[in-house]
């Protein structure tokens, strides 16, 4: 005769023999082992549950399986932290069912996060003018804050290997032969330096010699780089020299502008060197409409290619209704056109001659067509 | 009645203790496909500012154990970068490579680098743009592949990114040039 104490008591029973088989299967099976282990280094994890014919088979994910004996494994883990670090040990592993046989296969992962430090980049004075002597100081900036470092290892070509505790290195420049500086950090636990970052300092050359010459100069380049002449085809010629100089040869009567380049790291720093009397550019109007009876228009005209130092010499050829408005010399001018009302255009010149070290241009002319007013309305200006 | 009471719980306690199957094991079969056995970074770029060139090159093998098979394994090699921009460069001679020398095939002529490191990575950060020749060269200090080398040439945009992942195969040829591989991921 059973009771209906006695059925209760069994059902409990056995709601607590199902909990008790299932709590063994869910959480009674663990990876044991480092959840913040340092990179680079051997751990040992072990699957605390058993397996259908003692089979496991191990896999990772950023990181490498040293050796492994049933359900122990040595790993260890990468040293990097793209995409904030996917670290995980899995364990593949055969459950057995009651009557003791194979119940399928199953896994279970052990997420880990690597002790390793953020990549770090550096910030700072890139481009140092050549002739620089002085303190500079380089920031490391991180780049995934979830992985700081405590310290810093700062390397340079010329031999500095110094560690910070602050993200900052200060150094004293007395020459330029500094070309790069790197950075890693560490976190506070572990040795393993981080990813190395790498900045190249480049230097500007200083150009130090004549702007324009007549037949020859010398130019003194402090940090120079891959030196050549540029535009200078039938112009001029580039000598080395050696000891940080070269010299640039007018090539006979020829005139132009051409440019002394330095190229460091691939960019490239010029200076521009006028060789004799190169021919102006004049830029202004070459068709100018009258203003109607009683007024003036100006215009203006400009040299695209000025010559530092050198002088220059306006006149206007063929016309008596045009004059300058505040003098014809400057490579910037103004004219002044007054009225004209007769049927047809008229052409005339505006002259330039340029004057140098090297001496005085023939005339340069450009030449302006004047046309009549147009029935008493002002012309657009130009 | 009592032995089905007790095996209807113990029924389905197997059965949900078995309901997660393997269906995405990630242990690679025993075959040198780079494929089946590399996952490049889906943002290798996370947190680098917008406004900043950055290369990354990264050096690895493929191994092999006895438990894991084949499987990607970081290696310092002798990374070398040289500015190419008015320039052919190749790599002629690998004991040259080293010291940072390669010839302009333009001019005929040796072009020298101190942009050398030894690592299996680093990022070149703020290079400016234009074209540069990255060579990698595995040590010769292990039994496989020694001296290795492959070389990849990009060009560098304006805040532009660059991971160079080279990979070397299992069975990497003494002082011989292996294809860059796998893909380089440009932002």
């Amino acid at each position: 005769m059973v009771t209906k104490n006695n059925r209760e008591m069994r059902i409990k029973l056995t709601l607590i023999l199902f909990l008790s088989l299932l709590l063994n299967r869910v959480i009674g099976q663990v990876i044991s082992g480092e959840a913040n282990p340092c990179p680079e280094t051997n751990y040992t994890y072990s699957f605390s549950g058993p397996s259908f014919g003692n089979y496991f088979l191990w896999s990772i994910t950023d990181g490498q399986i040293i050796s492994q004996n049933s359900n122990t494994v040595v790993v260890k883990w990468y040293n990097k932290v793209t995409e904030n670090g996917k670290w995980k040990l899995r364990v593949q592993y055969e459950t057995i069912k009651f009557d003791g046989t194979s119940g399928g296969s199953t896994y279970l992962d052990k997420d880990v996060k690597v002790n390793i430090p953020s990549r770090y980049i550096i910030t700072g004075d890139r481009e140092i003018p050549g002739d620089f002597r002085g303190n500079k100081t380089y920031t490391a900036q991180i780049v995934n804050s979830n992985f700081p470092a405590t310290s810093f290892i700062w390397t340079t070509n010329t031999g500095i290997q110094t560690t910070t505790t602050t993200p900052s290195f200060n150094i004293n420049i007395t020459d330029d032969q500094l070309k790069w500086i790197t950075v890693a950090g560490k976190s506070s636990t572990c040795p393993q330096w981080g990813e190395i970052f790498k900045f190249d300092i480049v230097y500007t050359p200083i150009f130090t010699g004549p702007s324009s010459i007549c037949s020859e100069g010398i130019y003194t380049i402090t940090s120079p780089g891959t030196i050549s002449l540029e535009n200078a085809s039938g112009i001029a010629t580039l000598t080395a020299l050696g000891n940080n100089q070269w010299k640039v040869t007018r090539i006979g009567t020829a005139s132009g502008i051409v440019k002394l380049r330095s190229t460091s790291n691939g960019k490239t720093f010029e200076k521009d060197i006028v060789l004799g009397i190169p021919r102006p550019i004049i830029v202004g109007p070459s068709v100018i409409t009258a203003p109607i009876t009683g007024k003036v228009q100006d215009y203006s005209f400009d040299i695209s290619n000025r010559i530092p130092g050198a002088t220059y010499e306006w006149s206007f050829v063929g016309s008596s209704n045009v004059e300058f408005q505040s003098g014809s010399t400057g490579p910037y001018v103004v004219i002044l056109v007054k009225s004209h009302t007769g049927t047809a255009s008229y052409f005339c010149k505006m002259r330039l001659k340029v004057t140098t070290e090297c001496g005085t241009s023939d005339f340069i002319d450009y030449n302006v067509e004047i046309k009549p007013a147009q029935g008493g309305v002002l012309p657009p200006e130009l | 009645m009592k032995v089905k009471l007790l095996l209807l719980p113990s029924v389905l306690a197997i059965l949900l203790s078995c309901s997660k199957r393997v269906n995405d094991p990630f242990i690679p079969e025993e075959k040198n496909q780079l494929d089946s056995i590399y996952q490049a970074p889906k943002d290798p770029f996370l947190g680098i500012p917008e406004k900043m060139s950055v290369v990354h090159v990264q050096t690895s093998i493929v191994n092999y154990n006895q438990w894991q098979n084949f499987f990607v394994s970081p290696e310092k090699m002798t990374i070398v970068m040289w500015p190419s921009h008015d320039k052919t460069l190749v790599i002629k001679d690998v004991d040259k490579a080293i010291q940072g020398i390669a010839i302009d095939k333009e001019s005929n002529t040796e072009v020298k680098t101190d942009n050398i490191t030894i690592a299996s990575g680093i990022t070149f950060q703020d290079y400016y743009p234009g074209k540069y020749l990255i060579a990698v060269i595995m040590s010769d200090e292990k039994g496989q592949g020694k001296k290795a080398y492959s070389s990849k040439e990009i060009t560098i945009k304006e805040y532009g990114k660059y991971y160079m992942h080279k990979i070397f195969s299992f069975d990497a040829k003494e002082r011989e040039f292996e294809e860059w591989s796998p893909k380089i991921i440009e932002k």
